[in-house]
């Protein structure tokens, strides 16, 4: 298993240097957000990895793809998103297309020269649909890193810290209880225009809040434990106590929480888009697919058809993988 | 009892209060001038600009026209819209019916399937029938809202004609009509945006609520219930679905926000003039004080919604009213 990843990330970086030239033009945007993207698509096996590993110290009998795939949900999951992750990866070798090149045919249908069509402007859909999945997977895998750090790092605050804590959580609840299209909406009024950069700061930022509720509790619980009352009385640092013992407690709920929220991080990007908010064109990402089909779906339905499905197997394919991981891991509470 | 209500206020208060301070910090750290877009109309007026400056207190420090903001809200004043130059309130009291019409649509949907679906895989749970309905629960959870609702558009409204794609009734005849015309109407609109909105709320509380009835299926008193020889149906009615209505009524509280989220973007499919349309417009436009105003405002309906659950939850569980 770890040859096979170790193979792709090299087919990845094969493909990022023979296709750089052509990929770089091909990213609609600033030269920051090109390199966000491709750094989010390298770092794709590298979380793969860092799960097998992490899993692997924890030292149970079998192994974590066995256990995984025990069932066909969990299965069916764990192959989903890999095969997104391989088609991100290679979608500059897989595109049989330019996603931003203009043709002569426009709103063609299906064909065997456009697997998927034509747009309104005559791109093939494929092509596009395709290297959305490297928009999609990037701002979901980056924006669920940024929740993960301010959320594990807000839990943590507040679990050892009970005051600001207090005081911390009410934000929580205060955040939780807002409707997150609504909170993204009000802020994406506050710019211009929008880059993959700052979709992932806002997504990120917005998007923590119950992960650090999961990490409190957890946090909580570890804490009142008799061990940690010894190690206390032996004198170690809080730092240690939070690095050694706390946060490997609180890996196995928090990464179960990343996996869902990934999928979530697709529902809510493509949506949007969808409102003419955040990325627009000519980024090929799924939710802006969408919104150039919305008005011929009675005429032209495979514009909108197919970015809408490849999101719902998406998504899908994220519940599926989390709750294969969540009976793998067993967290007390997720 | 009332203990638990007042601090819940005050908590909700608090909330609200917290929501109101962010709203105007952001607004603050907006690109620009909050208030360019009034100067800019004023030309060359000296006087609608000192008009401009006296209103807003846009020459005074930030928290002087943080306290004038609070005083205008407090009295019900959210200042008028940038594109059209009308009262942010009236605006939003205006499109608000159409969105209690399509939420109300939705919750039925939601809260119809999503029960009889749980209650059907609880009872039935670990056979084909539970497993399929997980499948569907899982891909209706999945799909995204405002594409569901483009599919079904495409489907029934335009293909088949059965029911009317866009708008909340038809304008060209609905003042001629009879009132019992114009419900019908209404309700022959609201058919697929409640049942795009409704049916991811409807697997997320399937999802729920059959764990919440296996839950006490597994218990103890229903086993003796059934060891008394009470019919199977009136054992699920009068026992098993009267405890499993609490978890019910929690996540009623907990889907005010996911259906003011799915609102946005389905009234933008089926161009429901409503709260998420104007909501949508207002940021496309760039009308700070009409999304300052939809901010504050969903806040305060996702806060009414928590109390109404937790009012709810008293009058449903004898066990919450003696809680200090």
């Amino acid at each position: 298993m770890r040859t096979g990843l170790l193979v792709l990330l090299g087919f990845d970086l094969v493909t990022l240097i023979v296709r750089h030239n052509r990929l770089l033009d091909l990213l609609h945007g600033t030269a920051l957000d090109r390199t966000a993207v491709i750094a989010a698509v390298l770092l794709i096996p590298v979380l793969i990895w860092l799960l097998i590993a992490l899993h692997r110290r924890g030292g149970t009998g079998r192994g974590w793809y066995q256990q995984l795939t025990q069932d066909g949900a969990g299965r069916a999951g764990f192959w989903i998103v890999t095969l997104l992750a391989v088609i991100a990866m290679l979608a500059p070798l897989l595109a049989p297309f330019d996603p931003l090149a203009t043709g002569p045919s426009r709103n063609a249908a299906p064909s065997l020269e456009h697997w998927f069509g034509t747009d309104t402007t005559g791109r093939d859909l494929m092509s596009r649909v395709l290297y959305g999945a490297r928009y999609s997977l990037a701002i979901a895998v980056l924006s669920v890193l940024v929740s993960l750090t301010v959320g594990t790092l807000v839990g943590l605050v507040s679990a050892f810290r009970p005051g600001v804590g207090a005081l911390l959580m009410r934000g929580v609840d205060a955040g939780l209880a807002f409707p997150r299209i609504v909170l993204l909406l009000v802020l994406f009024a506050l710019w211009e225009d929008v880059g993959v950069l700052a979709m992932v700061t806002i997504l990120g930022l917005t998007g923590w809040f119950q992960t650090s509720r999961i990490v409190q509790a957890e946090a909580q619980r570890v804490k009142r434990c008799e061990y940690i009352l010894a190690l206390r009385a032996l004198g170690v640092s809080t730092m240690r106590i939070l690095r050694h013992h706390v946060l490997p407690n609180v890996a196995a709920p928090i990464i179960v929480v990343a996996t869902l929220g990934a999928g979530n991080i697709i529902l809510i990007e493509s949506g949007l888009a969808f409102l003419g908010v955040g990325l627009d064109e000519p980024n090929p990402s799924w939710g802006v697919i969408i919104f150039n089909g919305r008005d011929l779906v009675g005429t032209h339905p495979w514009i909108a058809t197919i970015p809408g499905a490849t999101i719902a197997v998406t998504v899908i394919g994220f519940s599926l993988l989390g709750d294969g991981l969540r009976r793998v891991l067993n967290p007390h509470r997720v | 009892m009332l203990g638990g209500i007042g601090r819940r206020l005050i908590l909700a208060v608090l909330t609200v209060f917290l929501v109101v301070s962010l709203t105007f910090l952001l607004l603050q750290i907006a690109p620009g001038n909050p208030y360019a877009a009034y100067i800019e109309g004023c030309g060359l007026d000296p006087n609608c600009l000192t008009v401009v400056q006296s209103r807003w207190q846009a020459d005074e420090p930030v928290y002087r026209q943080y306290f004038a903001y609070m005083d205008r809200l407090v009295h019900g004043d959210f200042g008028n819209s940038i594109s059209n130059g009308r009262p942010v309130l009236a605006l939003f009291a205006a499109a608000l019916p159409n969105t209690i019409i399509l939420g109300l649509g939705a919750m039925a949907v939601t809260f119809g399937l999503g029960v009889v679906l749980g209650t059907l895989q609880a009872v039935r749970a670990g056979t084909i029938i539970d497993h399929a309905t997980s499948l569907i629960t899982l891909t209706a959870f999945s799909i995204p809202v405002y594409w569901l609702g483009l599919m079904l558009a495409a489907v029934l409204a335009e293909r088949l004609g059965w029911f009317p794609s866009l708008g909340a009734y038809d304008p060209s005849m609905y003042n001629q009509m009879t009132f019992a015309q114009q419900v019908a109407n209404r309700l022959h609109h609201l058919v697929l945006p409640a049942i795009s909105l409704g049916i991811v709320g409807a697997a997320w509380i399937a999802r729920h609520h059959r764990a919440a009835m296996l839950d006490v299926l597994t218990s103890d008193f229903v086993r003796t219930a059934h060891a008394k020889g009470i019919s199977r149906s009136a054992v699920l009615r009068r026992h098993v679905m009267r405890n499993a209505l609490t978890t019910l009524i929690t996540n009623f509280g907990l889907y005010v926000p996911i259906v003011l989220s799915g609102v946005v973007l389905v009234e933008a499919v089926f161009d429901w003039d409503g709260i998420g349309q104007l909501t949508a417009n207002a940021v496309n436009r760039r009308d700070y004080p009409l999304v300052a105003g939809a901010s504050v405002l969903t806040a305060t309906g996702v806060v009414l919604g928590n109390l109404l659950a937790d009012l709810l939850q008293l009058v449903a569980d004898p066990r919450q009213r003696s809680r200090p």
